[in-house]
């Protein structure tokens, strides 16, 4: 019978065959998982569930193929003493590689940043972001401009984070100045009016208006806003210019730098129309 | 007010229009609250309408599933007891359209003005749709456009003497059912300690004959969302 024809050694057509349908289940059994993985755990992160999913699917495979070549003759103890000169070589050629994927290891483990978190890597505008995609060698960032960055995992892993999205809400401040002939009562009152009136204006932590210095030009009151980490960016910009047109349309203005000066003589001003 | 219309139709009250006119081959749904006008095309010849009280959890945008409502007057209860109140919760309406076994939420608006707010601590906090209410001995008179009624029954499990100023609800459990005067649900709060309770939500009407809104905040799709809030930032 065909399938009892030796193909080499002591290897048939059927040992060929059986050792394709285990690494084939293996794989199959690690595609299915990981499959149910995203179907179950639907409210984990996608960037968690990737890598568990590949995690899962390459033991399988590994597993499947450790199982399978016994049945074919192939001797491990020659392959991991090969595959341990290979490793040697491998690892100096790739060095960088290994470091960004054991960077990218930890990252998942530790989890400073997720996907779709606006984060600032290293400092600097050029990698401040929303995280697109955190794969095993690289992280990808889409910046605010729309420009797509790649960094790689040793870097993202090595520099500073700052994960504007880690916690909930956040803070922001703005310095109002007034005129000294302003009622700065009724500003205050206007502009806490204003933060109440803004649905997303955190109620908790309460917003902090007072008058915290008495400029050389102005009246200046501090406002101290909480909003959530999502939504700050609009809160802030839409507050500021509802704050600014109130004020307006209440008399209450911005003045503009002012100095007094005095001089010891009395001046002369000469021209056509002087006085 | 609420309940199914057919289409086309008209309803008006003083604080907003819903309009629905035959268009070519479908209907132009239209609703106007003050300023804020929403104009949608409906590509149908046979459809109903429902509009139904819903989570009010919608507006402006779906930010959170939690809802927490601080309590005018405090509440103050013995150790060991179990209490009712009543307190009140904005209303959101929801405009459905549907045809056979499928339902599609087609327009979301509120007669009161939203206002979010942080339970707990801004590391480890939730974001909370905000809301005040009284706390009423009986069922409080409502306008069912604005407010609902929610009947909250307090179990205070602990030794202590327990004094509660809010109270935070999970979308996903809210059971809301309505008649002609009612908006109303009904729920749990177990307290275990001094600064931890847990809230949930009983599926049954309010009042018998009550029918039972449409939801959006189904559990049966998001598996892993839980139906209770578990407050451990304090009461």
């Amino acid at each position: 019978m065909i399938l009892d024809r030796e193909l080499y050694s002591t290897v048939t057509v059927s040992d060929l065959l059986l050792a394709l349908m285990i690494m084939l289940i293996a794989a199959m059994i690690g595609k299915t998982i990981a499959l149910n993985l995203k179907r179950i755990f639907k409210d984990m992160s996608k960037d968690r569930i990737a890598t568990i999913s590949k995690i899962i699917y390459y033991t399988f495979v590994i597993v499947g193929v450790l199982i399978a070549l016994p049945i074919l003759e192939v001797n491990l103890t020659g392959l991991l003493v090969a595959g341990g000169l290979m490793a040697i070589v491998i690892g100096f050629a790739s060095q960088s590689i290994v470091t960004n994927l054991i960077s990218g290891i930890f990252l998942s483990i530790e989890k400073p940043v997720k996907v779709e978190d606006v984060v600032s890597i290293g400092g600097g505008e050029g990698s401040m972001g929303m995280v697109e995609e955190i794969r095993i060698i690289s992280t990808t960032i889409r910046t605010f401009d729309g420009v797509y960055v790649r960094i790689p995992n040793e870097k993202v892993f090595t520099n500073s984070i700052t994960n504007f999205m880690e916690n909930v809400a956040r803070r922001f401040e703005y310095v109002v100045g007034i005129r000294y002939s302003d009622d700065a009562d009724k500003a205050l009152e206007i502009i806490k009016g204003l933060i109440e009136d803004h649905p997303l204006a955190l109620k908790e932590p309460p917003p902090q208006i007072f008058v915290q210095n008495l400029g050389s030009s102005s009246v200046d009151i501090t406002v101290r806003i909480w909003a959530p980490s999502t939504q700050w960016f609009r809160v802030r910009m839409e507050l500021l210019w509802k704050i600014k047109k109130t004020l307006e349309e209440n008399d209450i203005k911005v003045p503009f730098n002012q100095q007094e000066v005095w001089f010891l003589n009395d001046l002369e001003v000469q021209g056509k129309d002087a006085k | 007010m609420y309940g199914d219309y057919e289409l086309p139709f008209q309803l008006s009250t003083d604080e907003f229009t819903l309009m629905t006119e035959t268009s070519g081959d479908g209907f132009t749904y239209t609703r106007t609250v003050g300023e804020d006008i929403v104009s949608k095309q409906i590509l149908t010849d046979t459809a109903k309408l429902n509009i139904s009280p819903i989570e009010p959890l919608n507006l402006p945008m779906k930010l959170t599933s939690a809802l927490q409502i601080e309590l005018e007057n405090a509440i103050v209860i013995k150790p060991q007891s179990k209490r009712k109140v009543y307190l009140t919760f904005p209303v959101e309406l929801g405009v459905f359209l549907y045809a056979e076994r499928s339902q599609k939420s087609i327009d979301i608006f509120s007669l009161k003005k939203p206002k979010y707010t942080l339970y707990g601590d801004v590391s480890t906090g939730t974001i909370c749709k905000y809301w005040k209410s009284t706390v009423f001995p009986d069922i409080p008179e409502t306008n069912i456009l604005h407010e609902g009624v929610i009947e909250l029954s307090i179990k205070n499990n602990s030794i202590d003497w327990i004094e509660i100023h809010k109270v935070v609800f999970n979308a996903y459990g809210m059971k809301i059912f309505y008649d002609e005067d009612l908006v109303a649900m009904r729920a749990r709060m177990a307290i275990k300690k001094e600064d931890t309770s847990v809230t949930d939500f009983i599926n049954k009407p309010l009042k018998k004959g009550m029918k039972k809104a449409l939801e959006l905040y189904i559990k049966e799709k998001q598996p892993l969302k839980g139906t209770r809030f578990i407050m451990e930032g304090g009461l």
